[in-house]
C-alpha cells in the first residue's frame, strides 16, 4: 500500500481539520495584531511610582518655583508651583521645558578645546588646568559676561574677577533689571525696583511686557488672574501703550498704541496732566520738574512724539488720577533695550501719584546680603554695560580681553547690532564659555565647559527684577547624576579659581549656597506659603518670622520672602538727567526709515537655550513660516511703502540686514514694522537651527546721553522689496 | 446623528477670552504631558500635531479700531460628537460618566471619517511615527500611550489626571464619584499663566464653571451645529461671542 | 480487470485516506494543543530567585511591607531596590543555594542600586490603565498567582510576538467581570 495522491490530500485536510480545533491560527492572528500595537521604534512609557519634586526655575528669567513630575526618578514635567510665590502654578513656556531640555540634541556633552577649526574633546582635568593656566595669564585683562540675572554665581564670577583686578569687567546680558536699576541709582532711590501688582487697582504698562519678558511675569499673570474671576467685573484695570498688541496687550482692557521706544514721552507727558491737576511732590527737584514737562511736554507734543491723541493722554491721567492703588511700569515692548529715560520718568509718576513703598505701587526691596568676598552688589552690576563695553571694543577705544569667560550666556547672538557685537567678542584672546547647550557663543569659542543644566545642579534665584518683596529660592539638582559629562559652572570656577592661586573661600558651589542661605535667613523674613502670602503681606497683614533649618526648607521649594521695603531719602524726580537724556528726542526720524519694534515670547526660547523642542510648535505661523522670519504690518503701513502680504522684503540697519516675509495684520500700529526675536540661530539643534533670521542684527544700540544706558527699543530699519 | 447618554457628571472647560494672552503655555504643557513628540518642521503648521491650539480672532476693521483675540481649542467632548456617529469600528465613543470622549488608538484603523466629521479640526491623524531625540524618551510620560503612525489622536481632557484623582480620592477614603473643584484639572489649565481657563462638573452648581457657563458671556463654537459642547468660551466683547458662534450677519443670537 | 483495480483502488483509497485523515488531524491537534505554545511562548525565570514562603514564612513579613499604595493612590505593587537592601545589605558569603542566591542580589542589584527587573506576570500594556485602589474590594489572588506560599517564582510565559505575559488578564476578563457588577466598561475606564 503505497501513499499515493489521496493519502497526502487525506493528510492535508485532516491536518487542516485539526488545527482548526487548536489555537494555533487564532493565537497567532491575535498576538500579531498586539504586536501591530507595539512597534520597538516607539517609545515605551515608564511605569513606576509618579512622585512631586520642589525646585526652582532658573531657564525662566521670571524665577518660578516648579512643580516636577519625577517617574523612577526621573523628571518628566515641569508644572508650576502653587505654594511658591513668584509661581503661583503659573509657569512660562522656558520654565515648562527644563525637564526635556535635559535630553536636547544641542547639548554639549564633552569639555571641548578648539584646534584649529574643529574642536577636540578634552578630559575635564586638562580643561580646568588649561581654565587655572588662563586665568594666572590674564591677569587684570580678562573680562565676563553673565547670563544669570540675578543668582549667587554672579558673586563667584564678579569676585573672580575682582582678584583678578579687573571687577569693572563683569557684565550682565542686557536686561530690564539693569536698566530700571539703573534710572533707580540716578534718581537717588536705594535697592532693588518691585511692581506689587497684586495689590494695584489700575496698572498702566508703558511698553512693558508684563506678562512675557518684563520683571516677574508669572507673578505679575497670577496677580493680574486673581483680579479677575470672570463673573464680576475685574478688580483692577490693566492698559497697555505700546506699539503692537503685546502678550500683556491681548489681556488688558485697553492698548494705546504708541511709537516704541517713546515711552518716556508718554509718561512725561502725563506728570505734566498730573501736575497740572494738582499732583505734587517733596521731591528737590519738583519745581525743575514742573517747568521740564510743563513746556515740553504738553498733549498735543506728547502726540507729535509717540502718536498718542491728546485726549487719549487725558483719559489716561484721569484713569490714573481717580485710581486709589495706581500703578506704572515702564519697559521695553521686548524685554530689553529700553531707556533709561523711560524707567526714570515712569518712576516719576509713580513718585507723583505717591505710589512708592506703598501696597499697590512701586517697591524698593532690600539685597541679601553677598557671601562671597569681593563680589559686587546687583546696584554695582546694574552700572556695568556690557553694549557699551563691546561698542568700545569693536570701535578699537578699549583693548580686547585677553580671556573672557561667558557664564550661561549667548552674547554672540543676544545683543542688539549682533554681527558687530559677535566680531568684537571674538577679538578676545581666549574665549572660555560655561555652556550647556552648542550656542553660537560656545561655536566660536577656544575651550566650550559644559554646564549642568538646572536640574542637575545646586544654584539661586534672588529677588528677580520687578518682584515687590526680596525673595530667595533654591534650585537643586532632581536628576542623582548629570545626563552628559557636565559639572555645574560655578564649582568648575571655583576649582579653576582655586588651581590658579585666587580661592574665592569655598571649595564647591553647594557649601557656598549653604553659606548664602544662613546668611539669607537672618533678614528677618518668612517662608511664603498659603497663610504666608508676601503680597498680604504687602498689604500689611503680620506674617510670623521663620525659625528653623532654611536650607532644608529651602531644598522642598519654598520662598524666603522679606515683604519689607528699602526706606527712601533724597529721592528726586531726576529732572536734570532727564532733560539730558531727551535732548535729542524730538529729532525726526530719517526719510524712509520704518520704526522697528520686536515681539519676543517666551516659548521662542532664549538666547542661551534656544527654541525649546517642544515650544517650536507654538511658535505662531504669524512669526515663523516655515524657515522664514515673518515681519508684521498693518494695512496702511504697507501701501505706504507698497507692499503685499507674503512678499519678500530686505530689513536693514545700521550693522547688518536681515529679510522677511510680509504678513498684513492690524495688531501693529501704522508706521511701525514689527519682527520677532529669537529666531535666526546659526547653532544648537535642528529645532532651532536656521529657522528665520536674528532681528537684533538690525537693531541700533544707541548709547543714551546723561544716563549711559544703551538703548534699541527706538530703533528704525530701512525696508525694501526682495 | 445618533442618540447619546446624558451624564450626572459633566466635564466641562470655560475660557475666558478676554484673559487669554495667546502665550502658548496651554499648548506646551498638553504637548509634553500626553507624549506628543516635538518634530522638527513644526514652523510648518501643516506638519505640526496639537490636541490643543490657539486661533487667532480678529473683528476686521483696519487699524486702529481693529480689537483682536486668541482663542484655544481643545476637543470640544461634543454632547452630540460627529465624530463618534462616524467611526466604522467603535474606536472614538462618548459612553463614559464625565462625557469626556474617547479615542481608542489600537482599536483605530485610520479611515479619517471622524477627522472630516470634526467641525472643530480637533481631531490629528499621525502621517508619521512620532520620534523623539534620541534620549529625549526619556522624558515622555506615564499618562498617554505612544500612537503609532496611522491612527488618529485628540484632546482627552487629561483623562488620565481624572484617573488619578479618583485613586487619590479612594485613598484618602473620599467619595471618587464627587471630586472637590480643581481635584481634577487638565495640563493646560494648570499651565495657564493668567487663569483664562476654568474647569469643573458643570452639573455640580459647587464647581464655578456651572455658574460661569450659564454667564450672559457664555458662548460655545458652532453652537448652531448642535453639537453641544462641553467647552465653552466667555467674553465680554460681543464681536467675539459672534464669531465664536459663527452666526451669519442675520441671525443674531437668540 | 480494469474495473475490479479501480473499484479497489477506491476502496483501498478510501480507507488510507481516512486513516491519512485521522493522522493529520490528530498530528495538527497536538502540534497546535501542545507543540505551538512552546512555539510562541518562551519561558523565563525571575532575575532571583525569590521565596515568598520563606519571607512570609521564616521572616514573618506581611504583604504589605513591600506591596504598597502610594499616597497617590497609585499601587507600587514591586518593592524598590533599597527596600530589599535593608535587610539584603552586605553578602552572606554562605555556600547553600540560598545564599548564593542572595549574594547574586546583593552584588548584582543591591551595591550599584540598580533596579531588579522583576518580570510581572500580569503586565498590562502601555494603553491600559489599571487602578488597584479601585479593586481593593477583590482578593489578590483572583487576578494574580498565589505566589505567598511559593518557594519558587513560577515560570512567566512571555509571547514571543507580542511580548505580552500569557498569564496576563485579557480585555474580554476584564469587560465580563465589569458588566457583570455594572460597572462601567466605557474605553477610558481602562485605556490611555
Amino acid at each position: 500500500m503505497g501513499v499515493d495522491r489521496r493519502a497526502v490530500i487525506g493528510l492535508i485536510a485532516g491536518g487542516a481539520v485539526g488545527t482548526m480545533f487548536t489555537p494555533a491560527i487564532w493565537k497567532t492572528t491575535g498576538s500579531i495584531a498586539l504586536w501591530s500595537q507595539n512597534w520597538g521604534w516607539i517609545p515605551r512609557i515608564p511605569k513606576g511610582e509618579r512622585k512631586y519634586a520642589y525646585t526652582t526655575s532658573k531657564l525662566c528669567p521670571s524665577g518660578s518655583g516648579l512643580k516636577v513630575l519625577t517617574v523612577d526618578g526621573l523628571p518628566l514635567t515641569a508644572a508650576g508651583n502653587p505654594a511658591h510665590p513668584l509661581s503661583q502654578g503659573g509657569v512660562s513656556a522656558l520654565g515648562l521645558s527644563e525637564c526635556y531640555l535635559l535630553y536636547s540634541p544641542a547639548r554639549v556633552k564633552k569639555p571641548l578645546l578648539k584646534t584649529g577649526a574643529q574642536f577636540k574633546e578634552i578630559s575635564w582635568d586638562e580643561a580646568l588646568g588649561l581654565l587655572a593656566d588662563k586665568l594666572k595669564a590674564a591677569g587684570g585683562k580678562a573680562a565676563a559676561i553673565s547670563g544669570d540675572q540675578n543668582g549667587t554665581a554672579n558673586e563667584v564670577i564678579s569676585a573672580l574677577l575682582a582678584k583678578l583686578g579687573c571687577a569693572d569687567k563683569f557684565f550682565l546680558m542686557p536686561s530690564e533689571g539693569q536698566a530700571a536699576g539703573r534710572a533707580w541709582q540716578l534718581m537717588g532711590g536705594h535697592g532693588l525696583i518691585g511692581y506689587d501688582l497684586a495689590n494695584a487697582d489700575t496698572v498702566l504698562a508703558l511698553g512693558a511686557d508684563l506678562f512675557e519678558s518684563s520683571g516677574a511675569t508669572m507673578l505679575n499673570a497670577r496677580s493680574y488672574s486673581a483680579q479677575r474671576s470672570s463673573l464680576d467685573k475685574p478688580a483692577a484695570k490693566l492698559v497697555y501703550v505700546g506699539s503692537q498688541r503685546t502678550t500683556t496687550a491681548y489681556a488688558s482692557s485697553k492698548w494705546v498704541p504708541c511709537l516704541p521706544g517713546r515711552e518716556a514721552a508718554v509718561a512725561l507727558g502725563l506728570a505734566a496732566l498730573l501736575i497740572k491737576g494738582g499732583a505734587s511732590s517733596d521731591a528737590p527737584d519738583f519745581a525743575d520738574f514742573k517747568a521740564f514737562v510743563s513746556a515740553g511736554y504738553t498733549p498735543d507734543k506728547v502726540e507729535a512724539l509717540t502718536g498718542i491723541k491728546a485726549e487719549v493722554l487725558e483719559k489716561l491721567a484721569k484713569k490714573l488720577t481717580e485710581a486709589k492703588k495706581p500703578l506704572v511700569v515702564a519697559g521695553s515692548e521686548f524685554g530689553q533695550g529700553a531707556p533709561g529715560a523711560a524707567y526714570m520718568a515712569a518712576l516719576a509718576v509713580n513718585i507723583l501719584l505717591k505710589r512708592i513703598n506703598v501696597p499697590g505701587g512701586v517697591y524698593a526691596t532690600p539685597e541679601f546680603p553677598k557671601v562671597v568676598d569681593g563680589a559686587l552688589s546687583r546696584t554695582q552690576m546694574a552700572s556695568a554695560d556690557l553694549v557699551k563695553y563691546l561698542s568700545s571694543v569693536a570701535a578699537g577705544k578699549t583693548p580686547a580681553p585677553e580671556l573672557l569667560i561667558t557664564y550661561d550666556a549667548n552674547p554672540a547672538f543676544g545683543l542688539p547690532q549682533a554681527p558687530a557685537m559677535a566680531k568684537a567678542l571674538a577679538g578676545a584672546g581666549f574665549k572660555a564659555a560655561f555652556a550647556s547647550f552648542m550656542d553660537e557663543t560656545a561655536a566660536q569659542a577656544d575651550l566650550v565647559l559644559p554646564a549642568s543644566l538646572p536640574m542637575e545642579r545646586y544654584d539661586d534665584v534672588v529677588s528677580p527684577y520687578g518682584a515687590p518683596f526680596a525673595v530667595y529660592s533654591l534650585v537643586k539638582p532632581l536628576l542623582k547624576k548629570p545626563v552628559h559629562d557636565t559639572k555645574a559652572a560655578c564649582d568648575v570656577i571655583l576649582a579653576a579659581a582655586a588651581k590658579a592661586g585666587l580661592a574665592l573661600g569655598a571649595d564647591s558651589f553647594e557649601k557656598l549656597l549653604k553659606t548664602k542661605v544662613a546668611a539669607v535667613a537672618k533678614s528677618g523674613g518668612f517662608i511664603a506659603g498659603k497663610d504666608a502670602s508676601p503680597s498680604a503681606a504687602l498689604a500689611g497683614k503680620d506674617v510670623a518670622a521663620f525659625s528653623g533649618d532654611p536650607w532644608k526648607a529651602l531644598m522642598e521649594g519654598a520662598a524666603y520672602v522679606v515683604a519689607s521695603p528699602v526706606k527712601q531719602d533724597g529721592l528726586t524726580l531726576g529732572t536734570k538727567t532727564l532733560a539730558a537724556a531727551l535732548k535729542a528726542d524730538g529729532a525726526k526720524a530719517e526719510d524712509g526709515a520704518l520704526a522697528l519694534t520686536c515681539a519676543y515670547k517666551t516659548r521662542s526660547g532664549s538666547p542661551a537655550v534656544g527654541i525649546p523642542a517642544q515650544d517650536l510648535t507654538a511658535v505662531r505661523d504669524t512669526e515663523l513660516a516655515g524657515t522664514k522670519t515673518v515681519a508684521t504690518l498693518n494695512a496702511a503701513t504697507a501701501k505706504m511703502f507698497k507692499l503685499e502680504a507674503g512678499e519678500s522684503i530686505k530689513l536693514t540697519g545700521p550693522a547688518g540686514e536681515i529679510s522677511a516675509l510680509v504678513a498684513l495684520s492690524e495688531t501693529v500700529m501704522t508706521g511701525v514694522v514689527a519682527v520677532p526675536m529669537g529666531f535666526g540661530h546659526t547653532a544648537f539643534d535642528d529645532f532651532s537651527k536656521n529657522k528665520g533670521q536674528n532681528v537684533l542684527a538690525v537693531m541700533t544700540a544707541t548709547e543714551e546721553p546723561a544716563t549711559g544706558v544703551n538703548s534699541w527699543s527706538g530703533s528704525k530699519v530701512k525696508i525694501a522689496k526682495i | 446623528m445618533s442618540e447619546f447618554k446624558e451624564f450626572a457628571t459633566k466635564w466641562g472647560l470655560v475660557v475666558d477670552l478676554d484673559k487669554c494672552t495667546g502665550c502658548g503655555a496651554c499648548m506646551i504643557s498638553c504637548q509634553v504631558e500626553n507624549n506628543i513628540a516635538p518634530v522638527v518642521e513644526a514652523s510648518n503648521k501643516l506638519r505640526s500635531l496639537n490636541w490643543m491650539w490657539i486661533f487667532e480672532m480678529t473683528n476686521g476693521k483696519a487699524f486702529p479700531e481693529n480689537d483682536a483675540a486668541f482663542l484655544p481649542r481643545p476637543c470640544m467632548q461634543c454632547g452630540k460628537p460627529p465624530c463618534v456617529s462616524v467611526c466604522p469600528v467603535v474606536a472614538t465613543d462618548k459612553n463614559e460618566e464625565g462625557g469626556i470622549v474617547s479615542q481608542i488608538y489600537p482599536r483605530c484603523i485610520g479611515c479619517r471619517y471622524c477627522v472630516g466629521a470634526c467641525p472643530y479640526h480637533a481631531r490629528y491623524f499621525n502621517w508619521f511615527d512620532p520620534i523623539w531625540p534620541e534620549g529625549m524618551e526619556k522624558a515622555i510620560t506615564p499618562h498617554a500611550s505612544t500612537r503609532p503612525r496611522g491612527v488618529v489622536e485628540k484632546c482627552t481632557l487629561c483623562h488620565h489626571r481624572w484617573n488619578y484623582a479618583k485613586e487619590k480620592a479612594r485613598q484618602e477614603g473620599k467619595d471618587p464619584s464627587a471630586l472637590p473643584e480643581n481635584a481634577y484639572v487638565p495640563a493646560c489649565v494648570e499651565a495657564c499663566p493668567t487663569g483664562a481657563m476654568y474647569f469643573g462638573d458643570l452639573k455640580n452648581p459647587k464647581h464655578k464653571v456651572h455658574e460661569l457657563a450659564k454667564s450672559p458671556n457664555a458662548f460655545r463654537l458652532l453652537e448652531k451645529l448642535g453639537t453641544n459642547p462641553q467647552v465653552y468660551y466667555v467674553s465680554a466683547r460681543e464681536w467675539v461671542r459672534k464669531q465664536g458662534d459663527n452666526q451669519l450677519p442675520a441671525k443674531e443670537k437668540a | 480487470m480494469e474495473d475490479r483495480h479501480s473499484a479497489k483502488q477506491t476502496c483501498g483509497g478510501g480507507v488510507l485516506f481516512a486513516i491519512m485523515f485521522i493522522v493529520g488531524l490528530a498530528g495538527a491537534l497536538v502540534a497546535g494543543w501542545w507543540g505551538f505554545p512552546q512555539l510562541l511562548y518562551s519561558q523565563n525565570s525571575q532575575p532571583i530567585r525569590f521565596s515568598h514562603k520563606v519571607h512570609a514564612e521564616a521572616g514573618g513579613m506581611e504583604c504589605k511591607q513591600c506591596h504598597t499604595y502610594a499616597a497617590s493612590g497609585q499601587y507600587v505593587g514591586l518593592p524598590s531596590t533599597e527596600a530589599c537592601g535593608e535587610c539584603h545589605a552586605d553578602e552572606t558569603g554562605g555556600k547553600s543555594d540560598s545564599d548564593k542566591e542572595i549574594d547574586k542580589l546583593v552584588k548584582t542589584y543591591v551595591q550599584p542600586n540598580k533596579p531588579i527587573p522583576w518580570l510581572t506576570y500580569q503586565f498590562q500594556p502601555d494603553n491600559v490603565f489599571f487602578s488597584h485602589s479601585a479593586h481593593t474590594g477583590f482578593e489578590c489572588v483572583s487576578c494574580h498567582p498565589d505566589v505567598a506560599k511559593m518557594d519558587n517564582p513560577p515560570v512567566y510565559y512571555q509571547d514571543r510576538l507580542s511580548t505580552y505575559s500569557k498569564q496576563t488578564m485579557r480585555m474580554p476578563g476584564c469587560e465580563r467581570c465589569h458588566a457583570e457588577l455594572g460597572v462601567n466598561n466605557a474605553c477610558y475606564v481602562c485605556h490611555k
